[in-house]
């Protein structure tokens, strides 16, 4: 029995690293970038499907091995010329049903689907300086689609880990009445008379120190009221109800939760007499976390 | 020295019923088996313009605008060319309906030869089918159909990217990486759906619908890629026709419906298809290059193409059995063809040659 324990943990150790290697078989399109915004962020009216990052770099590689199966270069004489922010793009499907788009490139000249290695160029990137000694930054999209699930899956579940040294920094708590103008700031107010309002949270990641001064999206926020929760959802992936976005687990249309830039519609809350003590967690992908706790005093008047 | 000057009465009177002879051979042949005498197609240059010098704005009514390469010219009726400018931002366009992004008012504007139409806020990605007018959103995941009054007739999230538009006169239909179509009417309805699948790995390449919207057609899949032909059933769109095709091409490839919904045509590896969607015989012509632009006259059964690679660039005529009529080399990496009554128009970089049609 004793000789079994080193054992049992020998194989653990293997079994969790086989699936950590499993579960970043996925490299980043290229080792040096900048996350500029953060998956399902949104920005005016859209939302970020992917990732955005910003490159020095003068070719993106193939993120896994896999089969080249879209490449698309904007041009006027081409079939299906749809238009879009991303300019060209390259969709590679992978052996795990999951399929990467890496845009912002000019295509490789592939005249057939080809098998690519991870790591294999899939494109270079123009107007990249070759000029090393103040080269500007192009900016780049990178999503991922499950194919089984039919979802698009936050490239931070798949992509290796990236340094955080900065948790996220909550903004504004408001509560909103029924009537617009009867909108207060929790910073700024503590008493509310009894009944429903709505909550908002406008909160930021700031990411690691090299983000510039970039304010990225949240991974996950929570909510408590008197202990009970109130609020939780984790940015996992969006699935298409209807034609609507809507966030896994929750059923919720994305557009319902994040209804600003930075800004989450946590829902109706019931603010009884006297004391109620809300607290609100918000956190970044890497796990750092901020919280804020109010007490607001619900009155009859 | 004649052949009959020197000879004899008797060798003349010979060679004369030979003569006579043969006459009369070819007169039989011609009476069993009679024949029309073939006609040839010729297209005659009519005019050729240089656009450099022609104005940036239209200082005359104009009846088209066509987008060719990074510029816009505007066409008179004739396919006389009025203005030539660069592209505005995301300019899109179709018949005499304009929209591009203007980024001093951070609006996407839309107008019409008359004038404005409407804008929107912000910067949208404009598409035209026709008439109908759509905007991209979420990085080609979504789409959004307006009417020529701005007013937003519906709007789908997809969770894969649209790679396939196509419009008939109410329907709309849309494909995507996953593979999937979806067929929305004017007030974004679901009218259909489809996933054509037998493919390693299931993408919709392209798609067309019919004018008269019962029949879709669609590239799709890959290893092996396919071309398929959906009709309208009671319900749903089914399958009625499909190909396995040696294709391998990781995009878009020119598909489409000619002379209404009677023949269809699609671009495999070098070869150029066409199908008869009433008999399905298929008549394979071999490309050089790519398809630039493709016309099908309708009274005389002709199609007129150009394809090419690069600046190289080939003006075909070809009949729907794919006999070549006519080749024509020039130099243009852009082009475009349309038919105006019996007038062919081709717009080529920076020039336009109008063309009139001609038997004989």
């Amino acid at each position: 029995m004793k000789k079994a324990l080193p054992y049992s943990l020998f194989f653990s150790f293997f079994f969790v690293g086989l699936c950590l290697s499993q579960a970043f078989a996925y490299d980043w399109p290229t080792p040096d970038f900048k996350i500029r915004k953060n998956f399902a962020q949104r920005t005016g009216n859209s939302y970020e499907p992917g990732l955005e990052f910003e490159t020095t770099a003068s070719n993106l590689n193939a993120p896994e091995k896999g089969q080249v199966i879209f490449s698309f270069t904007p041009d006027t004489g081409s079939a299906q010329n749809l238009p879009s922010s991303l300019g060209g793009f390259v969709v590679v499907a992978h052996s795990d049903q999951l399929r990467t788009l890496v845009s912002g490139l000019q295509p490789q000249p592939w005249l057939t689907s080809v098998s690519v290695a991870s790591g294999d160029p899939l494109g270079t990137i123009p107007n990249a300086q070759t000029v090393t000694t103040s080269p500007t930054p192009t900016r780049h999209q990178l999503m991922v689609f499950d194919q089984q699930l039919g979802e698009i899956v936050n490239p931070l579940l798949v992509f290796p880990p990236r340094a955080d040294e900065r948790s996220p920094i909550i903004l504004d708590v408001k509560l909103v009445g029924d009537s617009p103008e009867s909108s207060a700031s929790l910073f700024a107010h503590s008493h509310f008379s009894v009944g429903y309002w709505t909550l908002y949270v406008d909160a930021v990641d700031p990411g690691s120190s090299d983000s510039g001064n970039s304010q990225k999206g949240l991974y996950s926020v929570s909510a408590y009221l008197n202990g009970n929760e109130v609020f939780r959802t984790a940015l996992t992936s969006l699935q298409d109800k209807n034609g609507q976005f809507t966030i896994k687990g929750t059923g919720k249309p994305l557009s319902d939760v994040i209804v600003g830039d930075h800004e989450w519609r946590l829902g109706k809350i019931f603010l009884n007499q006297g004391t109620n003590i809300l607290e609100l967690v918000v956190k970044d992908f890497q796990g750092k976390e901020s919280g804020k706790t109010f007490h607001i005093l619900g009155s009859s008047s | 020295m004649s052949y009959f000057g020197y000879s004899s009465s008797r060798e003349k009177n010979k060679n004369a019923l030979w003569l006579i002879l043969i006459l009369l051979c070819i007169l039989i042949y011609l009476l069993v088996f009679p024949r029309a005498l073939g006609k040839d197609s010729f297209l005659v240059p009519l005019k050729a313009v240089s656009m450099t010098s022609l104005p940036p704005d239209s200082q005359t009514s104009y009846e088209r605008l066509i987008l060719v390469g990074q510029n816009v010219v505007g066409l008179t009726k004739e396919g006389e060319p009025v203005f030539f400018r660069p592209a505005r931002t995301l300019e899109a366009v179709s018949g005499v309906n304009d929209a591009w992004y203007d980024e001093t008012s951070d609006q996407t504007m839309v107008t019409s030869a008359s004038g404005p139409l409407f804008h929107l806020s912000g910067k949208q990605y404009p598409y035209w089918l026709g008439q109908r007018f759509y905007t991209f959103n979420n990085d080609r995941l979504g789409v959004t159909e307006y009417d020529l009054k701005g007013n937003k007739l519906w709007s789908k999230d997809r969770t894969s990217i649209i790679t396939a538009l196509a419009a008939g006169p109410t329907l709309t239909v849309v494909g995507s990486l996953d593979g999937r179509i979806s067929v929305y009417d004017k007030t974004g309805t679901t009218r259909g759906s489809f996933n054509p699948g037998g493919s390693q790995y299931p993408v919709i390449y392209n798609t067309a619908i019919s004018s008269d919207e019962k029949h879709i057609l669609l590239l799709s899949g890959m290893l092996p890629k396919r071309f398929l032909v959906l009709e309208r059933g009671s319900n749903e769109f089914h399958p009625i026709f499909h190909q396995e095709l040696s294709d391998q091409k990781p995009y878009p490839t020119p598909l489409g419906f000619l002379g209404g919904d009677r023949w269809a045509y699609f671009v495999s590896q070098q070869d150029f298809h066409l199908l008869n969607l009433k008999s399905d015989h298929e008549a394979v012509m071999p490309l050089q290059g790519q398809l630039k632009s493709l016309i099908y006259d309708n009274s005389m059964g002709l199609m007129t193409s150009v394809t090419g690679g690069g600046t190289a660039s080939i003006l075909h005529v070809w009949s729907t059995s794919g006999r070549a009529l006519l080749f024509s080399p020039f130099q243009a990496q852009h082009a475009l063809l349309f038919q105006e009554g019996n007038r062919i128009i081709l717009v080529a970089d920076q020039f336009v040659l109008i063309m009139k049609r001609e038997l004989q």
